[in-house]
């Protein structure tokens, strides 16, 4: 029942639950791991997994070996392990962005530009000032005190590094 | 009461916070059933109780319209980008570990 409920066959796009929108098909692994990406801070059981899946002990069991063979998955106990996702793993964060590249695609939206944007702030240390793109209608740099080069012509989509004052083209 | 009303967003809950993170990586809809199996041990509230906390056009309970039943949609991501940010959910890189459901 709870697979049906989750198929939703007569539902249309904007209300399917498939993960990532179908883009990695609707398997057993593909729901344990939007599942797993979707909420890092618990631990899990394979019950929990069952019941938030829908899908039979022994898939989750096979679906958690090979999240833990790629590092996106640790797990802990013997009898009955607990298992975590390992958010330090570059998988997990491409994930997390494609989870919302997938929303983004589907309602045109703007998340993963904005996730993007806060992963390089708060994570690379990367200042998003220092880094810029043109998008404005065409227009002329000249020579002017403190700029370096002779006059350029800077179109549309062209990507410059700008220190203080000083334009140079990346 | 530790859920905030819509218009003090710098006091919603980490919990809640997480469960719109949790939406959102989920395709910012999820059928109520599954959101109460993962959500109502963890809130301070029902999932139903705490999405009326908000104005529904942030987020709100809507019924499919084939099968009937109740589904939770984030419909202002963009409100939701902004308290997730603040609160490190968007690409979590530190964790606040939960207890394990009972």
């Amino acid at each position: 029942m709870v697979r049906a409920l989750q198929t939703g066959k007569n539902a249309g796009k904007e209300w399917s639950d498939v993960p990532y929108g179908g883009l990695l098909g609707d398997t057993v692994l593909a729901r344990v791991m939007e599942e797993l990406i979707a909420d890092p801070h618990s631990f899990y059981r394979s019950k929990d997994l069952e019941e938030l899946t829908g899908c039979t002990s022994p898939s989750i069991r096979e679906a958690l070996k090979t999240l833990r063979e790629y590092g996106l998955v640790t797990s802990s106990g013997d009898k009955h392990p607990v298992h975590s996702v390992n958010i330090h793993c570059k998988t997990f964060i491409a994930l997390t962005l494609l989870a919302y590249a997938v929303l983004d695609d589907q309602d045109d939206g703007d998340c993963m530009d904005t996730a993007i944007r806060h992963y390089c702030e708060t994570t690379l240390n990367i200042d998003q000032g220092f880094c810029t793109t043109a998008v404005s209608a065409p227009y002329r740099i000249s020579d002017q005190a403190r700029m370096t080069g002779s006059a350029h012509d800077v179109s549309a989509n062209e990507t410059y590094l700008c220190q203080h004052t000083l334009a140079t083209e990346g | 009461m530790a859920t905030a009303p819509a218009s003090d967003d710098d006091d919603i809950d980490q919990e809640v916070i997480q469960f719109f993170a949790w939406l959102k990586k989920r395709g910012a809809k999820r059928q109520l059933v599954f959101c109460k199996i993962k959500w109502d041990d963890i809130l301070e509230t029902p999932v139903e109780d705490t999405v009326a906390l908000f104005d529904s056009s942030r987020i709100a309970i809507q019924t499919h319209p084939s099968t009937g039943e109740p589904w939770v949609r984030l419909i202002d991501k963009p409100w939701a980008d902004t308290i997730m940010k603040k609160h490190d959910e968007e690409v979590p890189h530190h964790r606040h570990w939960r207890k394990l459901k009972k």
